[in-house]
């Protein structure tokens, strides 16, 4: 079995760290990680709590295939009660945080309370303990909090996943950033750690992960790679990484501008793959210094930047003119075009603001833009900003918003709130560019109406990660093929999500090839078609979570400007989003009625009643 | 006639020229375009005549004009 069979459960009003056996009927159920800790969630906690009150439950969770050599068998996702939505929050980071968990010899550690002083959890193997976190890294940025743990346990190969300071301040969009800038990003599951007083987990393992059939697992992993890695798609992602995606949106027109006033972004070419890799005049280096790889991970899609030393940003501050990670595409959407910032210095800046202090970069460049329009037409003024011009396309309103944004200081503690609370507060509530009020990914639902439907019935709200509507919607499908499309891909990602497995090897796999991987691994006959019922098993529980917190069908739109502003430009001209035919069918598809809720009899397929 | 053919996060091995002129014999179509750009595989990609979506299945009866601009992606996923 892959599985550890083993829990560590975490209490943090008590002080207690205890082990547990993992319900292996849910693992058989939920496969693990996204699906296993969701059932976890619901079963531990009241779906209506505050997501930042002591209620709320806090899941760090890897799959079966975390930790092995499955090619890019890394992954763990934290799942909570989202602090940005009040929705199921799933959270999916790379880097080698998960691999260590696994090699700790745990499957997961679900975290309840709140501690009555800032702490830190420490896992050595099979020992847990959680110490104090006053003068020595509360307070600290995530960078900081690395080092001084590193240093206090004499070990430079302990994987750390800590908030920063934007965490400890409750911005709603804090992220849980691990290896210095990896990130478990969206919906404010930072927030969540934050409001639980607890900086840090620590892990350092030394044992390794056991598979069911040494000799299948060889051989699906080693046909898999064989699939993987002489690919077109995966040396594209070790050459350009995702940023290449900015020339196709730029081109399709489904590149969020100036928050999604526009659709194309005059200045794409500076900001983008190619501008990236480019020398510079000022000191002869390009922005992109190398490419890097997570755990197990045959692709190395992650970038390695340096700014350059001579840009205004960094002056003053040489830890910032150091390499780090560097723009992805959805950072670069929403530090850039989103906010009309065509300058990639201070993009990557922004990127390494978000990374030290654990925020979601695609919702903090969102919320400023939203800010930005706010300011444009007036609803913010400079009085609100303590002076600081919010114009689209200022690189210093985007530097100094991302670390006042970081601290939480003055507009800063605004900004932190992320988009639908902002537009709420200064009066312009469908300026917010959300659902479940979640910031948008890179992509305009005008052009790309797949994407349009995906947004909208996302259980954690916005998502690009949650299906895959890409290849159809590139190549112009119908309406009335995007419901099955939607459907079908969410399961699949659901079920990927819930492997250890990464998304991007999708592009050349499919659902069989994980599925002979996961059944080497774990045995009991997981097929594709086990699969992907598991993953509408998983979507249809994170509904119910949502439902019984209180969401209903109406969260499942859009907002007005993609309903009803059409776009000026590219492939989607004059075109709106036209969720009104997508929705009907896709909840017919689902199995659930008119308002949005699973009906008895595909709660009883999928037995979850 | 020449159209102009513009090629766009092309995946290795990709072909040179990203922009590049293109002299095809009236009456050519968007897949006729498509076969000539030395791709490796021209049908998994995906194609903008003048800003409009030409999908898959419609190409071979999508008739070219003189000084039209064919766009050419390949569909990657997000991240």
């Amino acid at each position: 079995m892959a599985w550890h069979e083993k829990i560590l459960r975490v209490d943090l009003t008590k002080g207690t760290c205890q082990a547990e056996a993992l319900n292996m009927e849910w693992a058989e159920q939920f496969l693990g990680q996204r699906g296993l800790a969701t059932k976890y969630l619901g079963e531990n906690m009241d779906p209506a709590a505050d997501p930042l009150s002591p209620g709320n439950v806090l899941i760090f969770a890897t799959g079966p295939l975390t930790g092995t050599s499955a090619a890019t068998g890394g992954r763990y996702s934290v799942i909570t009660k989202g602090a940005l939505t009040g929705a199921i929050a799933c959270s999916n980071s790379g880097g080698y945080w998960g691999g260590e968990l696994r090699l700790a010899g745990w499957d997961m550690v679900l975290i309840t309370g709140k501690a009555k002083t800032p702490v830190y959890l420490n896992i050595q193997d099979d020992k847990a303990e959680l110490l104090d976190a006053r003068d020595f890294i509360w307070g600290q940025s995530v960078w900081e909090t690395e080092a001084r743990i590193k240093e206090r346990h004499q070990d430079g190969r302990t994987r750390i996943a800590s908030i920063g300071r934007a965490g400890e301040k409750l911005a709603r969009y804090a992220c849980v950033i691990n290896d210095l800038d990896r990130a478990a990003g969206r919906s404010g599951v930072g927030a969540v750690m934050g409001s639980k007083n607890l900086k840090a987990i620590a892990v350092r393992g030394t044992s390794g992960v056991k598979v069911k059939d040494m000799e299948a697992f060889h051989v699906a992993v080693t046909a898999a790679r064989a699939k993987l890695d002489p690919s077109g798609d995966r040396a594209g992602l070790a050459a350009t990484g995702t940023i290449s995606m900015l020339d196709i949106t730029q081109a399709f027109g489904s590149l969020p501008t100036r928050n999604n006033r526009d659709v194309q972004f005059e200045g794409a070419d500076k900001i983008g793959a190619t501008a990236m890799a480019t020398p510079r005049r000022s000191d002869g280096q390009p922005n992109l210094i190398n490419n890097k790889a997570c755990f197990s991970c045959t692709i190395g899609c992650g970038r390695v930047s340096k700014i350059d030393p001579n840009h205004f940003s960094v002056q003053g501050k040489d830890r910032y003119k150091a390499a780090s990670g560097g723009l992805e595409y959805e950072s670069v959407y929403a530090l850039g075009p989103m906010v009309g910032v065509d300058d990639i210095d201070a993009a990557t800046y922004a990127n390494y603001i978000c990374n030290e202090e654990g925020m979601d970069p695609i919702s903090f460049g969102a919320t400023l833009a939203a800010a930005m329009e706010l300011y444009d037409i007036g609803a913010i003024t400079d009085a609100d900003t303590d002076g600081l011009k919010l114009e689209f396309g200022s690189a210093e309103a985007l530097v100094k918003g991302v670390e006042l944004a970081g601290l939480g200081e003055g507009f800063g503690a605004d900004l932190g709130l992320g988009a639908k609370l902002l537009c709420e507060k200064y009066g312009n509530p469908d300026l917010a560019m959300v659902v479940k009020g979640q910031e948008f990914p890179g992509y305009d639902g005008r052009s790309m109406q797949g994407m349009a439907l995906a947004y909208a019935t996302s259980n954690r709200g916005a998502c690009h990660l949650k299906a895959d509507p890409y290849g159809d919607d590139f190549d112009g499908g119908p309406i009335e093929g995007k419901a099955k499309i939607v459907y079908e891909s969410q399961n699949s990602v659901a079920a990927v999500d819930s492997s250890g497995l990464c998304l991007f090897p999708m592009s050349v796999w499919d659902l069989t090839d994980v599925a002979s991987q996961v059944d080497a691994a774990c045995g009991g006959g997981w097929t594709a078609e086990r699969l992907a019922e598991t993953g509408e098993r998983i979507w249809n529980l994170e509904r119910q979570f949502n439902l019984d917190a209180g969401l209903t069908g109406k969260d499942d739109t859009l907002p007005k400007r993609i309903l009803k502003d059409a776009a000026k430009s590219g492939a989607g001209k004059g075109k709106v989003a036209e969720l009104d035919k997508m929705l009907p069918a896709y909840y017919e598809m689902r199995g659930w009625d008119d308002e949005g809720v699973p009906t008895t009899q595909t709660l009883q397929r999928l037995a979850l009643t | 006639m020449n159209i102009t053919v513009k090629m766009v996060a092309i995946r290795p091995p990709a072909p040179p020229q990203p922009e590049r002129k293109m002299e095809l014999p009236e009456g050519a179509t968007v897949a006729d375009a498509l076969a000539g750009l030395g791709l490796a595989k021209p049908d998994s990609h995906a194609t903008l005549l003048n800003d409009e979506s030409v999908p898959a299945g419609t190409r071979a009866g999508k008739l070219l004009k003189a000084n039209d601009i064919l766009t050419v992606f390949p569909p990657i996923h997000g991240g």
